[in-house]
């Protein structure tokens, strides 16, 4: 079976202020499946933002893209000119920020219904419904009439995902869609993310800086350090066998809810020398892949 | 309230209440907003204890409430005894020094035209007499981890991390025997947090500091507090020591919250939505009471 998202050989350079190109993404391989939720967690600068932006072309239109595949649902996409619509939708952390404050609800919904199904009227409105009704909105012909800021944060990111599903999408990149949410609603959304995930059998890429997200929601697991991917596996090698330092040092910061007391390993902040440019891929494996500098590679 | 409890608690609470006025158009008053509800608390020399709830839940509000950054509807706020919402403005100035904040944002928490140094010279000129405030303002920044040139930098050159040692200097550069920290680590990457929980926890030890911590990331706070005050809805619905409440919650929506918790660990992780399949989320309902907190097992209380 063919991956729903495959890419590989990514680099990216965004010049900075001074015109020199800084390599933002360096050779970078992603995939995602059928089905799966693939979970990419980093640090704040680790890329993992920019990856998913290189595959929906919203990098800053300075920046230098090379790749050398880029496959979705199996057709080649590294080269396509504009207008060319891509079966991806995309999620962003904050959702007040993605709807239009000025605009209702329903206006937000039947817009996509419009451009991506050819529908109008009172079916759109409809439709428009019965996708608020299917990400667990109560009352959703209320919500459907109302503005944006007389909703929750969580209620909000339930309208950005209904949006993303009615655009029918292969793929769906949730970048750090939770964050913004308590707890609870956070819960709430990652379970529906799942739940859609089966029923609809749409293959989602997550991105999280939390592994706690990461390790209840996701199947597969990319680490990202300083642009590259170090380590990746099913989310149980990832979380018990981890073969990357840097894999292992992130998760010994993150504060366990059994380590109560006591001193949380600290690894010092983005920690360069754990990726060196020699570094060469070692498959442990059918699923478990890591960057090991060269000298030590078997 | 016992003998035994007037010696312990720094800070406490009684029936302390914060009502906001919803306005409807034209500035009339539609109705009221209770963001804390009669809410009792004590808060024991030396200890952390953590406030826990949902953003709007009210913890922020009574955190104001008490340094008297909110002026309150109705109840009391002791420090040591003393009422500070009866006291005038004037007699509650020593309190300033003994009381003192770390927010959570560490970008607009400081002003961007001051350096290091001067941040922290500022509370010191303002809330105590000293001639010559520099030689304490620079201990306070070695404390936290900023020594040499750095302490002439802007905010700047800093990064959220060190923004918010610098945070950390002002608070404790006046030697407050209470320190409250709102949100300190949210807006810090994970290897960062796990720097500033380890600084707090070792500056408490050093200055034999109380912090109210509040926080809505469950795994922080069991890492750090010796007590939980569970707040929903702006009253308290449990109250207990860390571990008695994170093993054995009594409160449903206690439950609902832990079993919310990402968890960094895939089996267990499992097991927890397995758990909240079987229980949604729902409106909780309390007694008409809102002070009647059970006494369910020694030192743990709950709303019911």
């Amino acid at each position: 079976m063919t991956d729903v998202l495959r890419v590989a050989g990514l680099t990216v350079d965004i010049p900075n202020r001074d015109g020199v190109a800084v390599r933002v993404l360096h050779d970078v391989d992603f995939t995602v499946g059928h089905g799966e939720i693939v979970g990419v967690v980093g640090e704040s600068g680790s890329g993992k933002t920019m990856l998913m932006r290189s595959v929906v072309d919203i990098l800053p239109e300075t920046a230098i893209r090379t790749w050398t595949a880029c496959e979705v649902d199996g057709v080649d996409r590294t080269t396509r000119s504009r207008g060319d619509r891509l079966p991806v939708s995309m999620i962003f952390q904050d959702p007040m920020t993605s709807l239009n404050p000025v605009r209702r609800i329903g206006y937000h919904l039947v817009e996509v219904i419009r451009r991506f199904q050819g529908v109008t009227g009172g079916r759109a409105r409809q439709l428009g419904i019965e996708a608020l009704d299917q990400v667990g909105i109560d009352d959703p012909a209320r919500r459907f009439r109302q503005y944006p800021h007389e909703l929750s944060g969580g209620m909000r990111q339930r309208v950005m995902i209904a949006m993303a599903l009615l655009a029918k999408p292969s793929l769906l990149i949730a970048d750090e869609p939770t964050t913004a949410l308590d707890v609870t609603v956070q819960a709430q959304i990652l379970d529906l993310i799942t739940d859609l995930r089966r029923e609809a059998r749409l293959a989602v890429a997550l991105v999280t800086h939390d592994l706690g997200v990461v390790a209840g929601t996701c199947d597969r697991v990319a680490v990202m350090c300083r642009g590259r991917v170090v380590e990746v596996g099913t989310t149980d090698e990832i979380f018990y066998d981890p073969q990357h330092p840097y894999t292992r040092a992130l998760l010994a910061a993150a504060p366990g809810t059994e380590a109560a007391g006591g001193s949380l390993t600290v690894s010092g902040g983005v920690a360069s020398e754990w990726v060196d440019a020699s570094a060469v891929r070692v498959q442990h494996s059918t699923t478990h892949a890591s960057l090991v500098p060269a000298e030590v590679a078997p | 309230m016992t003998t035994a409890s007037v010696t312990t608690s720094l800070l406490s609470t009684e029936s302390v209440s914060k009502h906001f006025p919803i306005k409807g158009p034209f500035g009339t008053r539609t109705g009221v907003l209770k963001a804390v509800d009669q809410v009792s608390l004590d808060i024991r020399r030396g200890e952390t204890l953590a406030l826990v709830g949902e953003s709007g839940s009210g913890k922020t509000t009574l955190g104001r409430c008490l340094l008297q950054m909110e002026q309150v509807t109705s109840g009391a706020v002791r420090y040591e005894g003393v009422d500070l919402t009866a006291l005038p403005a004037q007699q509650r100035r020593p309190y300033h020094r003994s009381m003192q904040v770390i927010f959570q944002d560490p970008f607009s928490s400081l002003n961007p035209h001051r350096t290091a140094l001067q941040q922290v010279l500022e509370p010191l000129q303002v809330l105590t007499d000293e001639v010559d405030p520099t030689p304490r303002a620079l201990a306070a920044l070695e404390q936290v981890g900023i020594t040499g040139d750095a302490v002439h930098k802007y905010p700047r050159a800093f990064s959220g991390g060190q923004r918010q040692r610098i945070g950390i200097a002002r608070a404790i550069s006046v030697r407050p025997a209470f320190v409250m920290c709102d949100e300190p680590v949210s807006a810090l990457d994970v290897s960062i947090q796990a720097q500033i929980l380890n600084l707090l926890s070792s500056l408490q030890r050093e200055l034999g500091l109380t912090y109210l911590f509040i926080s809505h990331d469950l795994s922080v706070v069991r890492h750090l507090a010796t007590r939980v005050a569970v707040m929903y809805r702006g009253r308290i619905v449990e109250l207990g020591g860390t571990e008695q409440l994170f093993t054995d919650p009594l409160h449903p929506y206690t439950r609902t919250l832990l079993s919310a918790i990402p968890v960094p660990d895939p089996r267990r992780a499992r097991e927890a939505k397995l758990l909240r399949a079987e229980r949604p989320t729902e409106w909780f309902a309390w007694p008409d009471d809102p002070q009647h907190l059970v006494e369910a097992a020694p030192g743990h209380f709950v709303a019911g």
